[in-house]
């Protein structure tokens, strides 16, 4: 798959439509699910996902084989979503006089839980907005707190608090829910 | 434990699908996008000639030495071609993102300084020299088929993509 996948990139970088479309089609559904995990709404996700791929063509020239390509889209993808969250203001971090405030979490054991998938994943969609995205980021897109701090431009302590207070949140969700 | 059945599980965590006929809405969009993904190596020449363009307009213009008549009249002459040439050219490469063309400049630079004429300063000499009249010529008529063929590329790529 990885080989049909470079061909496409091959053709793609030649500006072929029917390769664009091919690829779009072959790699839409991590995108879009990555889109819809940090912007929350389908039809924004929708939106994010296309300007994803628009964004990718333009700049295929710049993609370097070495690389794994569905991190280099991601990496646009997560671009292209946090954008949006910025240009619609949504506090992408809650303030940390708010966090202190905020009651001590009851202990929930892990061990205890009986996870679903779908049940973590609506109770993700459920977070707010902060924790949601830095949860998405370090958990599912797979990057770590470094990284996570370079993209949202905060320090990797700040990050490594939001990550745990959201993690924190979403095992008590799935505590009422158990 | 929780990023363990994540990782466990990872693949169902994408399993979720956009609205129906996103496919179809998807090249609605890269039609009217009109996405532009000139070949970075077409990209790379055609900004090169435009800058060896300016380059070279500005050298013959600063030539303040005295000039045969001839030759006066074979730069104006071409150089209102290549100008012309220049337009059409920058306009197409308006498009391109400025990051690109940063990137793509900073190597013609160096094109820039490979004129013949130029580094031979072979302009200034009053009494018209056939040789140096032909070979002013010959750069003038290179820059101006390359710019030629370089719009041609481009325009076929930009068809290409609007099919």
């Amino acid at each position: 798959m990885e080989v049909n996948i470079q061909n496409l990139i091959a053709q793609c970088r030649k500006g072929q439509p029917r390769a664009q479309q091919q690829l779009y089609a072959q790699c839409y559904k991590p995108v879009y699910n990555t889109c819809l995990r940090l912007l929350g709404h389908t039809a924004e996700a929708e939106d994010a996902l296309q300007e994803t791929f628009i964004k990718a063509f333009e700049k295929m020239a710049l993609y370097s084989e070495d690389s794994n390509f569905y991190a280099w889209l991601t990496r646009i993808a997560v671009n292209t979503a946090l954008d949006r969250l910025k240009q619609k203001r949504m506090q992408l971090f809650p303030l940390d006089e708010n966090m202190a405030a905020e009651p001590s979490t009851t202990a929930v054991r892990e061990e205890e839980l009986r996870l679903k998938v779908q049940q973590v994943k609506n109770a993700i969609m459920r977070l707010s907005t902060g924790y949601r995205v830095v949860l998405s980021l370090k958990l599912l897109e797979g990057f770590d707190y470094e990284e996570i701090s370079e993209i949202l431009k905060i320090t990797p302590v700040a990050v490594r608090t939001q990550y745990s207070r959201g993690r924190q949140k979403l095992l008590e969700m799935l505590n009422k829910e158990d | 434990m929780l990023e363990q059945f994540v990782n466990n599980h990872r693949p169902e965590f994408d399993s979720e699908e956009p609205a129906a006929g996103h496919v179809l809405r998807f090249a609605k969009r890269m039609k009217a996008a009109k996405v532009k993904h000139y070949r970075l190596r077409y990209l790379s020449a055609a900004a090169a000639v435009a800058l060896l363009l300016v380059g070279v307009g500005i050298f013959y213009q600063q030539q303040k030495c005295p000039m045969s008549e001839e030759m006066r009249e074979v730069q104006q002459h071409y150089g209102k071609l290549l100008l012309l040439e220049q337009e059409k050219l920058n306009a197409v490469l308006a498009k391109v993102d400025a990051q690109t063309r940063k990137e793509v400049m900073s190597d013609v630079r160096q094109m820039l300084s490979e004129s013949a004429i130029s580094t031979n300063n072979l302009l200034c000499y009053e009494k018209s020299n056939p040789t140096v009249v032909a070979a002013l010529v010959t750069e003038y008529t290179s820059k101006i088929e390359q710019l030629q063929l370089l719009e041609q590329v481009l325009q076929s790529n930009e068809m290409q993509q609007e099919v």
